[in-house]
């Protein structure tokens, strides 16, 4: 492909145009990380919608918001395409990848295929509905390709972010950008957390070995991953708070509306929205990996690099173990069921019985907490290299 | 995801736009979908229901205002057999059919597997009536993906597969360079690189979606529905043939060996059973077999001629879930009962009948002479199409050509089943429709908390019709698939059950 590209000697454009900027953060950074968050909070509103009401169309407005949040993405990044392969914006230009004989940013170029990805599903997801039904569930193979372009605008809103952060000379730099990295973070772990929250969301299954396995395979990448690019010191910890902050609104703010459900059999009489589980307390783990995280340099020795992440991912499997196992006891306790905690509130089509106060799946062991622990400090590691290939991104 | 040549390869040629792949069968053969009709109280109405095919889906649900006045609304709402209307959501509002004054449509979803109900209510001028119309809801097909489908998806799957290994290497080659450098050679080596290892890693997580796509199809094929499996087999006793069939399904008892779904009776039986002669319809049985065990129904065999016949037995669980079982029994095999299943003697129902029909070609195609002389008359005023609301409607005529009084038999005006020539679907139908009676008065008793102004149900409307003397019967019907059927009718005059057969082609 990159025979296509068209050459780039830095200096032989000499157009002095740049791209507009709003508050010092180019126009597009702002459509993409609000693309991101329509459609996190449209995927959030879907599930509610879901277990609340049951019935929907294609015309619901959670529906508006995630495919207002793709083609938001596709358009703005395709717009910025065109102006940078075609407008030769100066800076723009220099801080592209070729592609097909286009020039963009990296994650411009992610932010489209994820567009693609989101669209694509739509028919996908409707052609299966026709052959097996409708899919009462979150993971189906047409949603998880739905959950790959999403994934795909949240990763190109993470890359274009650093690039623009990292691309820049410190004079020249936003203190707006860090803020917007770590927005684009927290988004990602919301979209981890829905993706697999089946497994991992319900507190009744927060002392089960699926729990901590899920948690542990698919968290700490994430985590190490966004405390490693950021040049911030608490990244990881402030994308942690960005979901948690996320969820709570969700969950407050759903609560407030009426809802009926619309589909037999209903064995539950639901009254407002049933908002999502309340959040993990991923803060407290995030901020034991941005304390180990930090104190990887440029100077250490990649044994050494491996051997801290690593142990970041132990200690994420420990400090979520800590603050998880009795915060999941007092989730189904009498103290839980109100508003703020929003515990107890289960679909309109689920039928009610003493499950909803017990523990689900088998009980983590030792022997399990062991083999769990190595697959957190192999995410971790991965999360590692990742966010070391993050750190260096300037295009 | 598994778009891409994947689909394209394992579905061209199948079909060529979103065939339906029809697999199973459901509460009749064929078909789930469930047609009733009632002329009792100030409306009368005709209600279709076609079922989604796929669990969830959505049923497709049409009401016709036989007669009445003003009709200001009609509303539709499922419930399921076991929360009733306590479990249903708010009814729907069936909408008017642009072009039709008597006719409104609505859609509902189903959403689980079993039994369920369609409750209808007509509210105007003239009163409110409301009926239950039983429908089973169950997964009968999987819907293959078509060429178009399949090219598209497949158009974009590589689109996306190239894209993303286009974005490995861009990645690679110029993420990290300062703003402005060109890429060297060693860079757009480690790119390509990139790019093939990337190819190796997408196509692997492709291959994994590939499996998980067929573990949810496999999954789902086994989940279509398939009525209790059967053994028939005819045994030679000192009081003639018996016909035995045995429900050897491995779910059908529970472990103290009783039925797990236990049944009640329609029509006071707890089995209507029909035997039709396989290789040309020519041959046509409706009796009653009684319960023997827990497990075995046993039938005094009619004189029917030698030859493979079709078994279609229908049964009624508590639930008012209405399964037919399928099966063929040859009636040249003539056994010994074992030893030790030691057969009790059993005697004719009063209600089994049975014919064998003369070519249809030596009569005109809507006559049919009954060999007590009578002619059973069918109106064909309707031009037949597949999937179009249908009313098969006939008259039994005397001899002289006068009309003869019709007499309830087993409580209905008449009885009807239309059969395909390959057996691939069968129905049971009424004066009042598809539906079963008993699944009908079982929704009615668990109807908790609602105020009906008026409810009318399949017997309502039939012992309305046998109160007045009348030698015309109809039935609502929809061919839904093209083919030929061969139409069975049972009607009672004087005392006799007679049956007559009619052919269409769809």
């Amino acid at each position: 492909m990159s025979s296509f590209a068209p050459a780039l000697p830095a200096t032989a454009v000499e157009d002095t145009r740049e791209s507009s900027e709003v508050f010092g953060v180019p126009w597009y950074l702002w459509v993409v990380a609000f693309a991101s968050e329509s459609i996190i909070v449209g995927v959030i509103w879907d599930i509610s919608w879901h277990r609340s009401i049951g019935r929907d169309s294609f015309w619901t407005p959670a529906h508006l918001a995630i495919y207002l949040g793709g083609t938001l993405a596709g358009l703005s990044c395709g717009w910025l395409v065109l102006q940078t392969t075609f407008a030769s914006l100066r800076r723009e230009r220099a801080l592209s990848v070729s592609f097909w004989g286009f020039r963009g940013p990296l994650g411009a170029w992610v932010c489209i295929w994820g567009a693609v990805a989101m669209i694509v599903s739509a028919p996908f997801d409707d052609w299966w509905h026709n052959a097996y039904g409708l899919d009462v569930k979150i993971l189906s193979p047409p949603h998880s390709v739905l959950a790959a372009g999403i994934y795909g605008i949240g990763m190109g809103t993470m890359l274009m972010t650093l690039a623009r952060q990292n691309g820049a000379s410190s004079s020249d730099r936003s203190r707006l950008l860090p803020l917007l990295f770590v927005h684009a973070g927290g988004l990602m772990i919301v979209m981890v957390t829905t993706l697999f929250a089946e497994f991992i969301m319900a507190p009744n299954g927060h002392h089960s070995v699926l729990f901590f396995l899920v948690t542990a395979a698919t968290l700490p990448v994430l985590l190490v991953g966004i405390s490693r690019a950021t040049r911030e010191r608490w990244g990881a910890t402030g994308a942690s708070a960005v979901y948690m902050g996320l969820m709570l609104t969700m969950i407050w703010t759903l609560q407030l509306f009426p809802a009926q459900p619309m589909l037999a059999p209903i064995l539950r009489q639901i009254t407002h929205m049933v908002p999502p589980s309340f959040p993990l307390l991923l803060v407290v783990p995030a901020l034991l990996i941005d304390l180990i995280v930090n104190r990887i340099s440029s100077e250490s020795s990649r044994v050494r690099a491996i051997c801290l992440a690593a142990l970041a991912g132990l200690f994420f499997i420990g400090g979520l173990g800590f603050v998880q196992w009795p915060f999941a006891e007092f989730l189904l306790s009498d103290n839980a069921r109100n508003f703020f905690f929003a515990a107890d509130q289960w679909d309109y089509n689920s039928p009610p019985g003493m499950f909803q106060y017990e523990f689900w799946g088998r009980q983590l062991t030792a022997g399990a907490a062991s083999w769990i622990s190595v697959i957190a400090c192999f995410s971790a590691v991965v999360g590692l290299l990742w966010g070391n290939w993050m750190r260096r991104v300037r295009r | 995801m598994r778009g891409g040549s994947y689909v394209l390869s394992r579905y061209a040629g199948i079909c060529t736009f979103l065939c339906m792949v029809t697999v199973g069968v459901s509460a009749h053969v064929g078909t789930s979908n469930a047609y009733y009709e009632s002329t009792a109280g100030p409306y009368g109405m005709r209600v279709i229901v076609r079922t989604p095919g796929v669990i969830p889906g959505l049923a497709q649900i049409s009401v016709r205002i036989l007669h009445g006045n003003h009709v200001e609304q009609v509303t539709v709402r499922s419930l399921r057999a076991d929360v009733g209307l306590d479990g249903a959501p708010p009814p729907d509002i069936a909408r008017r059919v642009p072009g039709e004054n008597h006719l409104f449509s609505s859609e509902l979803w189903l959403m689980t597997s079993g039994s369920y109900s369609v409750h209808v209510t007509v509210a105007g001028s003239d009163g409110t009536v409301s009926a239950f119309v039983p429908v089973q809801a169950v997964a009968e097909r999987r819907l293959a993906m078509g060429n178009f489908v399949g090219i598209v998806l497949s158009a974009i799957g590589l689109f996306l597969f190239v894209g993303a290994v286009s974005i490995f290497g861009a990645a690679v080659r110029e993420s990290v360079l300062e703003p402005g450098v060109a890429p060297d050679m060693t860079r757009r080596r480690n790119a390509r690189i990139t790019m093939a290892i990337g190819a190796v890693f997408l196509a692997s997580v492709l291959s994994g979606g590939w499996r998980w796509w067929d573990d949810v199809d496999r999954a789902y094929r086994d989940s279509i529905y398939t009525t209790w499996s059967t053994t028939p087999d005819i045994m030679s006793t000192d009081l003639g043939h018996v016909l035995r069939l045995v429900i050897d399904d491995p779910d059908w008892l529970n472990l103290d060996g009783e039925p797990a779904f236990p049944l009640i009776p329609d029509h006071g039986k707890l089995m209507h059973m029909f035997l039709v002669k396989a290789s040309d319809l020519s041959a046509f049985a409706h009796v009653h077999p009684v319960s023997v065990g827990n497990d075995s129904f046993v039938v005094s065999l009619p004189p029917l001629p030698i030859g493979e016949y079709h078994v279609f037995a229908d049964i009624v669980h508590e639930s008012g879930f209405a399964p037919t079982l399928v099966d063929t029994v040859d009636v040249m095999e003539v056994t010994r009962p074992r030893s030790d299943q030691p057969l009790l003697p059993v005697m004719r129902d009063p209600d089994d009948s049975w014919a064998v029909f003369r070519s249809s070609t030596l009569n005109p195609p809507d006559v049919y002479q009954f060999p007590s002389g009578r002619f059973l008359h069918w109106d064909r005023d309707d031009s037949f199409a597949r999937d179009e609301e249908t009313i098969l409607r006939f008259s039994v005529m005397n001899q002289d050509g006068t009309p003869s009084v019709l007499e309830p038999y087993m409580g209905m005006l008449s009885h009807a089943a239309v059969v395909r020539d390959d057996g691939s679907f069968f129905m049971h139908l009424h004066p009042s429709g598809s539906i079963n009676l008993a699944a009908q008065r079982r929704f009615e008793q668990n109807r908790s908390g609602l105020r009906r102004a008026h409810v009318t149900g399949m017997h309502d409307a039939n012992l309305e019709s046998m109160r007045e003397s009348t030698n015309e019967v109809s039935f609502p019907f929809v061919f839904s698939e093209s083919g030929a059927y061969r139409i069975v009718v049972q009607v009672k005059t004087e005392g006799r059950v007679e049956t007559a057969a009619f052919d269409i082609e769809i």
